[in-house]
């Protein structure tokens, strides 16, 4: 019988929404008090928990240690890859055209199914494999 | 649910008491469902505005203004111009938390540019906030308690400081303003324009004003005059 692939979990609210409840009622912190945490502005905090701004790559690391929530989860929710996606992708004239092809051909994978094709590229590259991040 | 103010206080004055009221209700809603013994001290107003109270409360910018609420939504924006400025960012947060249990569309509103919009006894939707605020920030049992606290703290017959507060003797200014108003304001998170606007609406079982009026004018002009 054929196993099931896993699917990745999808929050059904926006990630601001989750941040803001996670503060006031899991971590009982005010926004000032969150932003002077986070070391930001607490207007910033605000239109991030209010979905007007989405942060910058620091003040997400910052979200993911004091939240408790992976950086995964938070990057999803804003849409916003880790910036070795842009990297790579603009590393060669080779990477410019292949990346989106690949990204294109792979967006409905099953998460095991990308595992399946990273093991691919690590046996073509001839690469050992990486730990998880 | 509570109805009426505890004794020996009385308010005849319906839209007051319904602002009295309600920040009593609003206070033992937060006391009940985060299971405490009693009201802390000062009211944690920032953290409780969202939880329990679930309002959707943020920073936004906003010319003229020090923060507002979306009448008949939970809605609530302050003004990043007030974020430093602790004792009157607690008193607006309570203010509008004041219009969003009161106050819907259907409320009697004047618009910004009303000439009689600043002037707080023509205003009745902005007093009545204002009384919220007062009696969420200060209440009631804690406010009478704090007298009686100062004066242990400081060696003080109870009894005789409390008249001389409440008469008209000499020493009856001095005490409010060397003594009382600044460890009120301290004790509340709010500042002494705060404690004078709290104390001055206060009403007793006769109707007659809690602290003389004479005490709040004159205690007025030392604020005034650099308090």
């Amino acid at each position: 019988m054929a196993k099931r692939q896993p699917k990745p979990v999808t929050p059904t609210e926006p990630i601001w929404i989750i941040l803001r409840r996670k503060r006031s009622e899991v971590l009982k912190k005010g926004l000032r008090e969150m932003a002077a945490i986070l070391k930001i502005a607490p207007t910033h905090l605000s239109d991030i928990e209010t979905g007007k701004r989405t942060p910058s790559d620091a003040v997400i690391g910052r979200i993911c240690k004091h939240y408790e929530i992976s950086e995964v989860a938070l990057r999803a929710g804003w849409s916003r890859p880790f910036s070795a996606v842009a990297t790579i992708a603009s590393q060669d004239a080779t990477t410019i055209e292949k990346v989106p092809a690949l990204l294109s051909a792979a967006k409905t994978l099953s998460p095991a199914q990308w595992d399946s094709l990273i093991e691919a590229a690590h046996r073509l590259t001839g690469k050992p494999k990486e730990g998880p991040r | 649910m509570i109805h009426t103010l505890p004794p020996p206080f009385k308010e005849t004055r319906s839209a007051d008491l319904a602002a009295e009221i309600a920040a009593m209700n609003c206070l033992e809603e937060c006391r009940t469902s985060l299971r405490l013994a009693q009201i802390p001290l000062p009211v944690p107003i920032e953290r409780w505005i969202e939880h329990p109270l679930k309002m959707d409360y943020g920073i936004d910018d906003m010319p003229g203004a020090d923060g507002y609420n979306v009448l008949g939504t939970k809605v609530i924006r302050i003004s990043p111009r007030i974020l430093d400025d602790k004792t009157r960012y607690r008193w607006v947060l309570a203010h509008e938390l004041g219009h969003a249990r009161l106050h819907d569309l259907k409320s009697p509103r004047l618009k910004l540019d009303d000439p009689r919009y600043s002037q707080l006894y023509a205003n009745e939707v902005e007093r009545q906030a204002n009384r919220f605020a007062a009696a969420f920030l200060m209440p009631l049992r804690s406010l009478v308690h704090s007298f009686f606290d100062i004066c242990r703290a400081r060696s003080l017959d109870a009894e005789h400081t409390i008249v001389s507060l409440l008469t008209r003797t000499q020493h009856g200014p001095e005490l409010w303003y060397r003594v009382f108003l600044p460890e009120l304001a301290e004790r509340f998170g709010v500042n002494r324009y705060g404690v004078l606007f709290r104390l001055g609406e206060l009403r007793l079982g006769d109707d007659t004003p809690f602290i003389l009026p004479r005490h709040s004018i004159v205690l007025h002009q030392c604020l005034h005059m650099g308090g």
